[in-house]
């Protein structure tokens, strides 16, 4: 039995002075749902790319089912990467990509895939750059789930798709998993819209990882204080402050960490109201005010 | 193997760049010399066969960046890539050079399509024996695609940059030859040598070219990121 | 199917809290089989893991068990244990919240019998 899909230690890729990723060190375990979140630039599509050997790291350890991906066909065949502009040959049609995967991905179902193709009203036979934006990223979606690939990483994969054909890649993404599960990366900026559908949330900032945490343990894990500021300092005394609004007299704060039943009654008296920050605020938080949040990492 | 035999896939896939196209470059090349042919009346001895020589070399460029980042982005490893698409390209001018031949006897056979027309029976290139010359006509398409894919590498691989470079290092090299064989006076000998070569002895010289070009190529496709 | 998910809590409370609802406005009889875990992920699309661990919190809480082989079932009594805890539950949330508010606009207990009967009327 594999103790874990993938492992990072101390990964790094530089370019000349700029350090794109910085020493990142995460393990991906078999069968979840990850999150690799983080603003653009953070450097999460670069740790996909070495990820898959498509980037050579600078420096650090990776593996990938227990060995490494450069030019390893064990390794290789079980993964599929499916990013937001991802490149096909000119003359390729929809049919030239699909087929092709068939013969790449082991795991593939071809069934599931017609299906597929069915859902998002792709047409078979026209040429993949003559499709529009969405079309285009459904093909993406399209291979990534019918590969079945043990390491399955969708990096933005929806650019152009709107809600209806996003929820429908939810929808089939998780009924899929739950008969086939599989390790799963979702990359992507929309984290409202998939963060039910993750297990574990990992957050890149700034070329680190600024959260590697339980997406359960971070759902509740922060919440905001707002009332007069004198009665909000006083109650956010010693906790982990994430931000700070004022507001004339008033101020809004975010504090990091669970309330106790004794806290709730004190910030009641205090006339204070308390609100709990979802798991997208945390993160944009989080990662929007970096000199603020100095005690926000966490684990 | 098998993986090797996805690359094959993956170019067979691609019909208009390695049949569609070439066929109607030599094709409408073709056509024009008959139909120019027929009108004037006079015997025409066309170089309108090179265009497909040609082809191949732009064949070789292009057929990195149209594919190679798909490829690598499909899970393909890069000596598959490389091994698939050279093993391509060397079958793909396997059968042109016999189809040229064909079309050479064709074009002997009909008397030179009735009007005089040499498109394909050309002097020099038709010197030799039919495995002579089917010889020559694979190792030029070979060589070509491999000087166009040799440039694609580098472009892949240093970008815009390394083949600036390449370029500069290239037009140095060609001068200092030159006045080396200037102020050693080896003009005559290099190009009585030259004349002497029939095109079949002309094309065994492209072999360690070819190799030459294929190995830069494969070490650096091999570094190469998407 | 959708339903509106709070993602400022655990969801797995939430899977717990709506398994739970379901049991207690008759609509998981006792001795009823509960939705396995994929289909409360497809149903809500949640992570499968999390739906797990949802109806995990109640069969700690003996409220459902485990047939093996076959799958969860909702336990005998089952809704009498929950109608008391959100009996507990409903004191802390409404009656206390209630009179807090009552008393900051200066509603008497009096006052406040009043509306709930008026209420009760509706």
């Amino acid at each position: 039995m594999m103790s874990s899909v993938v492992e990072l230690k101390k990964l790094t890729k530089s370019y000349g002075d700029v350090t794109a990723v910085n020493e990142v060190s995460f393990t991906l375990e078999p069968d979840k749902i990850y999150g690799l979140l983080g603003r653009n630039g953070a450097g999460k599509t670069t740790i996909m790319h070495m990820i898959t050997a498509q980037l050579f790291a600078t420096s650090g350890e990776l593996k990938v089912f227990g060995e490494a991906p450069y030019e390893n066909s064990r390794v290789l065949s079980q993964v599929c990467f499916i990013k937001e502009s991802q490149k096909y040959p000119d003359n390729y049609t929809v049919k030239d990509v699909l087929e092709l995967s068939s013969s790449l991905f082991p795991n593939w179902d071809r069934q599931f895939a017609n299906e597929l193709v069915v859902d998002f009203q792709l047409p078979l036979k026209r040429k993949m750059k003559k499709l529009s934006r969405g079309m285009h990223s459904s093909v993406g979606i399209i291979v990534g789930l019918a590969s079945r690939a043990p390491l399955t990483i969708f990096d933005e994969p929806y650019l152009g798709l709107d809600a209806v054909a996003r929820a429908l890649f939810y929808d089939r993404l998780i009924d899929d998993y739950a008969d086939n599960p599989r390790t799963i990366v979702l990359s992507t900026h929309l984290i409202d819209e998939v963060s039910r559908l993750l297990e574990h949330i990992i957050v890149i900032d700034g070329g680190k990882v600024l959260i590697n945490e339980d997406a359960e343990e971070l759902r509740g894990s922060a919440y905001t204080v707002a009332g007069t500021a004198t009665a909000v300092e006083s109650f956010i005394a010693g906790k982990t402050v994430i931000s700070r609004e004022p507001f004339g007299s008033l101020l809004t704060a975010g504090v990091t960490g669970r309330l106790s039943e004794q806290e709730r009654k004190k910030a009641d008296s205090l006339g204070l109201a308390i609100a709990a920050i979802s798991l997208q605020q945390l993160i944009v938080q989080l990662t929007s005010r970096k000199k603020d949040v100095k005690g926000g990492a966490r684990g | 193997m098998n993986r090797v035999n996805n690359v094959l896939k993956m170019h067979q896939r691609d019909k208009f760049a390695w049949m569609i196209i070439p066929s109607m470059i030599l094709g409408s090349s073709f056509l024009v010399n008959l139909i120019v042919g027929f009108l004037s009346g006079v015997e025409i001895y066309t170089g309108g066969l090179m265009s497909i020589f040609i082809y191949m070399f732009v064949l070789g460029i292009i057929v990195l960046p149209q594919t190679f980042p798909f490829a690598i982005s499909f899970s393909i490893r890069r000596t598959d890539y490389f091994l698939g698409t050279t093993l391509h390209a060397v079958t793909n001018g396997f059968l042109m050079a016999i189809g040229l031949l064909l079309l050479s006897a064709i074009e002997k056979a009909t008397n030179f399509w009735g009007t005089g027309l040499h498109f394909f029976h050309l002097p020099y290139l038709t010197d030799g024996n039919i495995v002579q010359q089917f010889i020559f006509n694979f190792l030029t398409f070979v060589l070509l695609f491999f000087w166009g894919f040799i440039i694609g590498s580098v472009f892949r691989k240093f970008r815009a940059v390394g083949l600036f470079v390449l370029t500069l290092a290239c037009l140095l090299a060609t001068t200092v030859l030159t006045v080396v064989i200037i102020s050693y006076d080896w003009w005559d000998n290099i190009a009585n040598w030259i004349v002497d070569l029939t095109a079949f002895e002309l094309s065994l010289w492209f072999l360690p070219v070819i190799l030459c070009y294929a190995v830069i190529s494969f070490v650096l496709i091999r570094r190469s990121t998407v | 199917m959708t339903l509106i998910i709070d993602d400022s809590r655990p969801i797995f409370m939430q899977i717990a809290e709506r398994i739970e609802d379901d049991i207690i406005q008759g609509r998981l009889p006792e001795e009823s089989q509960v939705p396995s875990k994929n289909e409360f992920a497809s149903f809500y699309q949640i992570n499968p893991a999390t739906a797990a661990k949802g109806v995990n919190l109640l069969v700690d809480e003996g409220i459902l068990y485990k047939k093996r082989g076959i799958g969860m079932f909702v336990a005998t009594g089952a809704r009498a244990v929950l109608v008391e805890k959100r009996k507990e539950q409903f004191f802390e949330q409404y009656v206390v919240t209630m009179m807090r508010e009552a008393e900051k606009l200066g509603i008497s207990t009096d006052q406040l019998t009043d509306m709930i009967r008026r209420g009760d009327a509706k």
